[in-house]
């Protein structure tokens, strides 16, 4: 087989495989009871949503999940359901109340306060373009020594081309 | 750069670091198994499970007695090592304490295999579905529940038991006496 099928088979595999989960993600996007267990966390894994887990345990609470819609029941209730059971603890998406807002505020607290302090670090860092200082550096490289161990080491290497 | 620049810019660096190292350690430091249980102070939620035998066990039965109410698998460590624990206890306290143990996602297969090399001298439920694991909000084993004789949820254990932890929750439901027998 030469190199150019090869390169147009693989690139076939590729596309369908990325056609194939794009369908299925989409699928799971309209799913509710999917949407619903990506809030709730799998009680016996780190972190992890019951909707995402392979644990025994999590995909027979999916499988409730599941029949709890089917039978009528909110998301709201579903997840009260779990709350009841497990504490708040269950749900990925913490309410916004008490201990909580630190969740939902710390984060954009962080950010706009390391955004303040990398301004401010910016501004004082920046050097001054004072008309003194550009007349200086026009002044020419003899006399930039003065300013600067390096600008005088490299006049010097020039000087010594020069010369030499 | 000055001294004073230098401290200003190190207190900066811990102020901004300590809140983040704080929140990884209480995060990393807290086992799942450690979150307190909701269910502690309310009433047990009911059951009826499929014995070993095949029949039904209700929990209506346990009415009137406190009890004992074990999550466990054969594929789970802790559990082995606090089964020797157990199997004392069910022997000593029967006439006081009615044990369960309930078996947590496993097979039946493996469940009558790990039982025929050691009996259980109490009664072992089949959890289909995890629906009572839910209900108790069970998340790993081994977890102990203790009931009161009111059908209340006492106290929840998670991890092996220990002796301290039985007599320290049954002792108010046991005589003196069987303690002393140890």
């Amino acid at each position: 087989m030469s190199g150019r099928r090869v390169a147009a088979t693989l690139q076939l595999v590729f596309l369908l495989l990325f056609l194939g989960r794009s369908a299925r993600a989409s699928r799971d996007r309209e799913d509710p009871a999917y949407l619903l267990g990506k809030e709730l966390r799998c009680p016996v894994c780190q972190g992890m949503p019951i909707a995402e887990s392979p644990s025994p345990m999590a995909q027979d609470m999916m499988k409730q999940v599941r029949g709890m819609l089917a039978a009528g029941k909110s998301p709201a209730q579903v997840r009260q359901y779990y709350v009841e059971r497990f504490g708040e603890w269950v749900l990925l998406r913490p309410p916004p109340h008490g201990f909580n807002w630190l969740v939902w505020l710390g984060p954009p607290a962080a950010f706009l306060l390391l955004g303040a302090l990398s301004f401010a670090a910016l501004r004082k860092g920046r050097p001054s373009a004072s008309p003194a200082a550009v007349a200086k550096s026009d002044a020419g490289v003899g006399d930039a020594g003065a300013a600067s161990p390096y600008a005088a080491a490299i006049a010097a290497e020039m000087q010594g081309e020069r010369h030499g | 750069m000055s001294t004073a620049a230098m401290w200003r810019r190190g207190a900066l660096g811990l102020g901004l670091l300590l809140p983040i190292l704080v929140t990884l350690a209480l995060g990393f430091g807290q086992d799942p198994h450690a979150v307190p249980s909701v269910r502690v102070n309310l009433p047990a939620p009911p059951f009826a499970l499929r014995g070993l035998d095949g029949n039904l066990f209700f929990s209506a039965t346990l009415v009137g007695r406190p009890a004992l109410i074990n999550f466990w698998s054969t594929w789970c460590v802790p559990c082995q090592a606090e089964a020797p624990l157990l199997n004392l206890a069910a022997e000593r306290l029967a006439p006081h304490v009615q044990l369960l143990g309930v078996i947590y996602q496993d097979s039946e297969a493996a469940v009558r295999q790990a039982l025929a090399r050691q009996k259980s001298p109490y009664p072992q439920l089949f959890d289909e579905g995890s629906q009572m694991a839910v209900d108790y909000g069970v998340s790993g084993v081994p977890e102990t529940f203790f009931v009161d004789p009111n059908g209340v949820v006492v106290h929840k254990h998670a991890g092996a038991l220990t002796y301290q932890v039985l007599h320290d929750v049954l002792a108010p439901y046991v005589p003196a006496n069987v303690w002393a027998a140890r």
